[in-house]
């Protein structure tokens, strides 16, 4: 209890740091000021006065906004004693293995440095500032010369590490029948080898419990056109100006014309003077110093938002904004939160010796290939680069870092490729071993999803209606859901890949025996079949000695004939079963002919049933089908009434033959 | 049994082809009768309305022109027609005549201030004189994918360009049109664009009139700058594709071409929907409107149907300008998106005026069931709208236009 309440007393008072630190507090701190200066307040009156202002003037809601961001994206203090390298990473083998990553990517920007002789950093000389100055204000970067950089990784290299990372102390002993010869027992199905605690169906289902048909989604369910009513309440969410409203209101997605009001209010950010002031700062580094992620940032926006079709309009407005992140070392913060650290360099002073180390880039952070995928998709909502850059720095520091960084944190890319392998699992067993068996793991296509947020992937507008939704449930965790969800709609077209013959011939069997169901048929030939066989019964049985002899010999002929007719359908695109009934009534009334004498009535009533069914039959398809049909049906019947001919010689030669033996 | 329908097409671009092929059609043998379907060049088919030719269209025979198009897509005949119509409209002192405090129309302000050359030199000269600081574009009445173009803002710019073509031998037929240039196009991301919009219409008396939903915004690929050295720079000022593919920054992976439905949604994530629909209601109402006014002139022949190309500019107030129409837009794809585009195109198109694919029927009253319009929004039908005021004489007639459908569009 009581380190509870201490701990409380710290959070206090950090957020009244924060709060004294932003710009929030100084324009506050002026207006009570303005307020208390005023010549009716009395000095006694000013502890009460003071909530009294706060609440009326509204500034209570801005304050209770940040304390409700501070809340949401920090964790609570833990315990005293804990390492720091712990609370960026609580498992040591993920933070080895992040540390690892971080050292390849510096090694090959080193390389890069050495290879193409470009400095990190370097500063302008005071004419190509003014060069740079222009051809900032004329937005024709795609001038500038890149040579041939590559970006430094691409998400393919990142899932390349994820699924190589196992962790030392637990092996999955999952016995897998078709690796048994390589890998015995143990692998997992998935790509990704680490177990992480997640969230199971269930809980998602409770935490994404307004993503259900029965509340309205925008995106979903106005087709028809907007509803009314949700409009409302977007604005009189905008009116109200709370944090948290605002954040359930985006649950459900909002429409384009109150978007950016309500996301500026969602993730806490106000486009304050101040703000334009840093931003202009940022620029200001920008003309001075050339560093070598630049050419990242400019090659990686020609190749992928400036080749976009929604997003190379704003190819320009991304560059510039994307050169100023790299200068804004407040991102440094976000560090604090995340298994990455920055990357460092070496200054050198003037005699070259080294000097103290610098983190590399400012901002600290490496782009890699379809970065500049993050921003380009919020260029639709804002056109003022201020704040496009104030939402990109909120969304960043709370969702974005995670997707390329190596974490055991819930909503890290580790825990969303588990989580998306699981699901897909789980819901779709099936599909997910067809895809696996075919050699194209689901992991590898959903993986470049996951870690561009969908970006470059889905339209524009549905895309920010899923950030919408991001925003609103304050997770990532929404990404492998949809993923699955795109798996599981797309499954029909998936499974039919490289299964298309055999799905091909047992459809068209199918048709084949069911007349592609239509009913009338049905009952006709399937009563035929039925009243055949009767009929076969009586008349050919009395051949044989023995009732297992009769029904294998009618069992294989049965065989026989389903195997032709089925055989012929394929053939020449036909369906039904008629042939089978007709050599059936055929090879019986051959057989009824030869040997007529049968002493049952009945037997004799339902053989003449058979017979005239036949012809009714016969003269029905006459009428209804082509004559092909019809002159199909005689020549099956003549087969089989030659068939019983055949049969009939043979018996009775095989007969002598025995008789010839017994004498 | 219905015969095959024969077609005969001016050009092999393979989006008509493979749209013809697609419906089991057959190519026709000559030109003179053994064809049912006519995808023509303006060319042809002003040879095969030709009075000398003496040649008249059966009754199974369809051709994508009318005799006299030109009334709408020649820059000179599309401004009197326009100029004449608002006479028509404040003869009969129509409530779409309404002028603001500046004398400008409200409703009929669609095309930007614009002289035939040489005609109207002396009334342009002294428009120019008021307004001395305006910038103004040249271009010549016959030619199209801006051929000719050229921006002044200066009298002897333009003096001096007569003199020259005298001097050059130029033909004094070729005639140009001057029009006031606008200066304060709406920019995105800096960038200069215009909107590519494709209109049907099945007919004339009535109006029947369709606009297509897949239309597109061609950008510059370079940034807008409206100083005075730049107006020689047509990379900034002109936005046709066969300009900008020339320039050093023409991407063909998009090809600077953006779709109508980004650009809705972009205006309504920046402006809001109230301005965006307004924005799209107008553009509407300037298609209906330049229609109009060529419906008295246009030969309504049954046998044609026709699908344009509006060009229209959006300044940065959010008003549209209209800039031209063709006659025939072009059918070259770009990139890939665009291909699938212009192929779908047609094949709407097709949907309408030969519905089923059948041999065509002139009598046919050319009202296509809404399921078979496939990207085409109807417009205007002049047809169904008396008949709609017809059925509602007893309530009040609140329409004083024709009814035309201008919302629900670009959803």
């Amino acid at each position: 209890m009581v380190a509870g309440s201490q701990s409380n007393e710290g959070l206090v008072k950090d957020i009244i740091n924060v709060i004294q630190a932003s710009d929030l507090g100084w324009t506050l701190k002026r207006a009570v000021q303005d307020e208390l200066s005023k010549s009716f307040v009395n000095v006694k009156d000013i502890k009460r006065l003071v909530p009294v202002f706060m609440k009326e003037s509204g500034w209570d809601i801005k304050v209770r906004n940040v304390v409700f961001m501070y809340l949401m994206t920090h964790t609570p203090p833990s315990h005293p004693i804990t390492p720091p390298e712990t609370l960026k990473e609580p498992m040591s083998f993920i933070r080895n293995a992040q540390a690892r990553w971080e050292k390849r990517i510096l090694k090959s920007i080193n390389t890069m440095c050495t290879e193409k002789n470009i400095p990190l950093a370097r500063m302008r000389t005071i004419r190509e500032q003014a060069d740079f100055t222009q051809k900032w204000k004329d937005m024709a970067f795609s001038d500038e010369n890149m040579g041939d950089i590559r970006p430094v990784y691409a998400p393919k290299d990142f899932m390349e590490v994820l699924t190589s990372l196992s962790s030392p102390n637990y092996t999955a002993k999952i016995y897998d029948y078709s690796d048994v010869n390589e890998r015995s027992g143990t692998s997992v199905w998935g790509l990704i080898q680490v177990r992480l605690h997640l969230k199971t169906t269930q809980q998602l289902r409770v935490l994404f419990s307004n993503l259900s048909t029965h509340h309205f989604q925008t995106g979903a369910d106005d087709i028809e056109g907007p509803n009314p009513e949700w409009q409302r309440l977007g604005v009189k969410t905008v009116q109200l100006g709370y944090t948290p409203t605002a954040q359930r209101y985006l649950q459900q997605g909002c429409y384009p014309t109150q978007r950016g009001d309500i996301w500026l209010l969602a993730l806490g950010v106000d486009n304050s003077p101040l703000s334009y002031q840093y931003y202009n700062q940022l620029k200001a580094s920008v003309f001075k110093y050339e560093l070598l992620v630049d050419r990242l940032f400019l090659q990686d926006v020609r190749l992928t938002a400036g080749n976009h079709e929604a997003y190379f309009v704003f190819e320009d407005l991304v560059v510039q904004i994307l050169l100023c992140f790299s200068r804004d070392t407040q991102f440094l913060d976000h560090f604090k939160r995340t298994s990455a650290s920055p990357p460092h360099a070496y200054t050198r002073n003037n005699m070259g010796e080294t000097d103290h180390t610098v983190v590399y880039p400012p901002n600290g952070i490496i782009p890699f290939h379809g970065f500049s995928l993050f921003l380009a998709p919020m260029c639709f909502i804002w056109s003022d680069p201020v704040i496009l850059y104030n939402v990109f720095k909120a969304l960043y520091t709370r969702f974005f870092f995670r997707l390329h960084s190596l974490s055991s944190h819930p909503q890290g890319i580790l825990s969303l490729c588990q989580q998306f392998e699981t699901m897909l699992q789980t819901h779709q067993p099936q599909l997910f071993y067809h895809l696996r068996e075919m050699g194209s793991h689901p992991l590898k296509h959903a993986f470049t999803w996951i870690m561009h947020a969908f970006a470059g992937y889905l339209e524009t507008a549905q895309l920010l209606l899923l950030w919408d939704r991001i925003i609103g449930y304050n997770t990532l965790e929404i990404l492998p859901v949809l993923a699955v969800a795109v798996f599981a709609f797309r499954r029909n077209n998936l499974m039919e890949e490289g299964m298309q013959s055999a799905e091909y011939y047992f459809d068209q069997v199918r048709a084949i025996l069911t007349y592609n169901g239509n009913e009338q048929d049905i009952q006709i030939n399937y009563g035929m079949l039925l009243l055949s066989i009767l009929c076969w019964c009586f008349t050919v049985l009395r051949v044989f000695n023995t009732i297992p002899d009769f029904c294998w010999f009618t069992f294989s002929c049965l065989y026989i004939l389903f195997g032709v007719q089925i055989g012929i359908c394929v053939f020449v695109q036909c369906i039904g079963i008629s042939g089978v009934w007709c050599a059936m009534v055929g090879f019986a009334y051959r057989m009824w002919v030869h040997s007529p004498a049968d002493p049952v009535l009945s037997n004799k009533l339902i053989v003449f049933a058979t017979f005239g069914s036949y012809i009714w039959a016969n003269f029905h398809y006459f009428k209804t089908e082509s004559n092909f049909t019809t002159i199909c049906h005689l020549v099956a019947t003549w087969l089989g009434y030659e068939a019983n001919n055949i049969w009939i010689k043979s018996h009775q030669q095989r007969d002598e033959r025995q008789k010839g033996k017994t004498k | 049994m219905t015969s095959k329908v024969k077609w005969l097409a001016d050009n092999e671009k393979s989006v008509l082809v493979n749209n013809f092929e697609k419906r089991g059609w057959i190519r026709g043998t000559s030109e003179e009768e053994d064809w049912n379907f006519f995808w023509t060049s303006v060319q042809t088919t002003r040879c095969i309305f030709n009075l000398d030719s003496g040649y008249r269209l059966s009754d199974d025979q369809l051709i994508n022109h009318f005799p006299n198009h030109y009334e709408l897509t020649r820059k000179d005949l599309l401004v009197k027609n326009i100029k004449r119509y608002r006479k028509e409209l404040e003869k009969e002192n129509s409530p779409l005549t309404e002028k603001d405090e500046n004398c400008r129309y409200m409703h009929l302000d669609f095309i930007p201030v614009t002289y035939i050359l040489p005609a109207d030199y002396n009334i342009f000269v002294e428009e120019f004189r008021k307004n001395p600081t305006s910038t103004w574009i040249m271009k010549p009445n016959a030619k199209a994918r801006g051929i000719g173009i050229f921006l002044i803002n200066k009298l002897s710019q333009l003096k001096k360009w007569s003199r020259d073509s005298r001097q050059m031998g130029h033909n004094p037929k070729d005639t140009y049109v001057i029009s006031k240039y606008i200066d304060n196009p709406h920019l995105i991301g800096g960038k200069k664009y215009d909107l590519r919009l494709y209109v049907l219409v099945t007919s004339y008396r009535p109006l029947k009139a369709y606009i297509y939903q897949l239309g597109f915004c061609r950008f510059c690929t370079v940034k807008y700058n409206s100083a005075v050295s730049e107006l020689d720079n047509m990379f900034v000022h002109l936005t046709n594709v066969s300009i900008q593919k020339h320039g050093d920054d023409y991407n063909d992976k998009h090809g600077g071409k953006w779709t109508v439905h980004n650009l809705q949604m972009y205006l309504e994530h920046t402006n809001g929907k109230e301005v965006t629909d307004r924005l799209f209601d107008e553009i509407n109402w300037i298609i209906v409107h330049s229609l109009k006014a060529v419906q008295g002139v246009m030969a309504s022949d049954k046998h044609c149907f026709e699908c344009y190309g509006y060009d229209v500019i959006i300044d940065d107030n959010l008003k549209p300008w209209l800039i031209e129409v063709n006659a025939s837009p072009s059918l070259t794809s770009t990139t890939a998106a665009d291909r699938i585009m212009k192929y779908t195109l047609i094949d709407d198109v097709l949907k309408i005026v030969c519905p089923n694919g059948e041999i065509p029927d002139p009598r046919w009253n050319k009202v296509p069931p809404k399921d078979s319009m496939g990207h085409f929004d109807l417009l205007i039908d002049e047809e169904l709208a008396a008949q709609d005021q017809h059925e509602n004489k007893s309530r009040s007639v609140s329409g004083r236009l024709p009814r035309t459908r201008p919302q629900q569009q670009w959803k």
